[in-house]
């Protein structure tokens, strides 16, 4: 099993990665001046726009998002319930809910920050003897003060499937062939949507700086996340 | 060959406690919130798996004060669908007395049920 990301990151052990936080160090940082000069403390994750063919893709992402954004210390509103009392104000639709001025949500959730996902690629490709499932997300964090954006990020990840080696090339082939016809029926996206969104918020100088839920690093950490 | 599976299986504890060392543990206590919620999302019949893995998670969570934001509000809306009015209002005071930026929300969603938000929350 491999999971590459756009960046060249190899993770190796999905779930080690899943428990270590900011630990992958990226060339150009962005900048967090703005950010910082809000200093939020909620994040109201709105459901994902899906633009992709794949149906269930937002549906699976609203599973996905709270908690790596939590858990880089922020107060992430609950998800599924959010979700229902948007549809109860006649926002059921995403790209409703995407072209609605951030500002907008204050009142209804006093939150301070809204995270909008739009879901680019949700995919896998079958070639015969490998399938390759990519995912693609980009991140906008925008106030809902001011409804200016605060950060974004894009994060685009690729699977693929190898089995190991036995020795007989013949054999290699046919047994690859069979996990590619797998994951053909079957694509795998969870372990590579939370992948991205934890690259996404955790990577240093491009994820989230930390909130005030992780009090040791919270208004510390302006090495890792420059203005 | 038993002693060459014993070894094997030394190895493989001591690689565990190797692993498990090196893990941080997470902020909040999510259980398995995740996959319970697609799951939910994918087909409703799996309702009481997503409520057990809220309770669960929120059990978990009260053990070492790290209950996950929005375990006990998305608890609540399930009892408020079941018509439990009252069961979701205790949970959407947790959820509010365990995080004060929920409070606009709570609040709203509690008036809305004709209660009274109080400050101080339940027991937690």
């Amino acid at each position: 099993m491999r999971i590459i990301s756009k960046g060249g990151f190899a993770v190796i052990a999905a779930g080690l990665a899943m428990a270590s936080s900011a630990c992958v160090t990226a060339p150009a940082s962005k900048s967090y001046g703005a950010l910082r000069a809000e200093a939020p403390k909620s994040v109201l994750v709105v459901p994902a726009l899906n633009s992709t063919v794949s149906v269930d893709a937002a549906d699976f992402f609203v599973s996905t998002i709270s908690r790596p954004v939590a858990e880089r210390g922020y107060y992430v509103f609950p998800a599924n319930m959010v979700k229902r009392v948007l549809d109860d104000e006649g926002l059921s639709d995403a790209g409703l809910v995407h072209q609605a001025d951030a500002s907008r949500f204050q009142p209804l959730f006093g939150c301070d920050t809204v995270m909008f996902v739009e879901i680019k690629k949700w995919e896998s490709q079958y070639i015969v003897i490998s399938t390759s499932t990519n995912v693609e997300f980009e991140y906008t964090m925008k106030s809902c003060r001011t409804g200016e954006t605060l950060w974004s990020n894009t994060q685009a990840m690729s699977y693929s499937p190898q089995g190991g080696s036995s020795g007989n090339p013949l054999a290699d082939l046919l047994a690859q062939a069979i996990v590619a016809a797998l994951e053909k029926g079957k694509p795998n996206y969870i372990p590579l949507t939370q992948q991205a969104n934890l690259l996404a918020t955790h990577v240093y100088g491009q994820g989230l700086p930390a909130g005030p839920y992780l009090p040791a690093s919270y208004a510390k950490d302006q090495k890792q996340f420059p203005d | 060959m038993i002693r060459k599976l014993l070894t094997c299986a030394a190895t493989a504890a001591a690689l565990c406690s190797v692993l498990s060392a090196c893990a941080p543990t997470s902020r909040f206590e999510w259980g398995g919130y995740e996959q319970a919620l697609y799951a939910y999302t994918q087909n409703p019949e799996n309702r009481g798996v997503y409520k057990t893995s809220l309770e669960q998670a929120i059990e978990r969570g009260k053990r070492r004060d790290a209950v996950a934001p929005g375990m006990y509000a998305e608890l609540g809306y399930l009892y408020l669908e079941e018509g439990e009015a009252d069961l979701a209002v205790q949970n959407f005071q947790q959820e509010r007395a365990l995080f004060p930026e929920s409070a606009v929300f709570m609040d709203r969603v509690i008036q809305q049920l004709g209660k009274t938000p109080t400050a101080a929350g339940g027991q937690n």
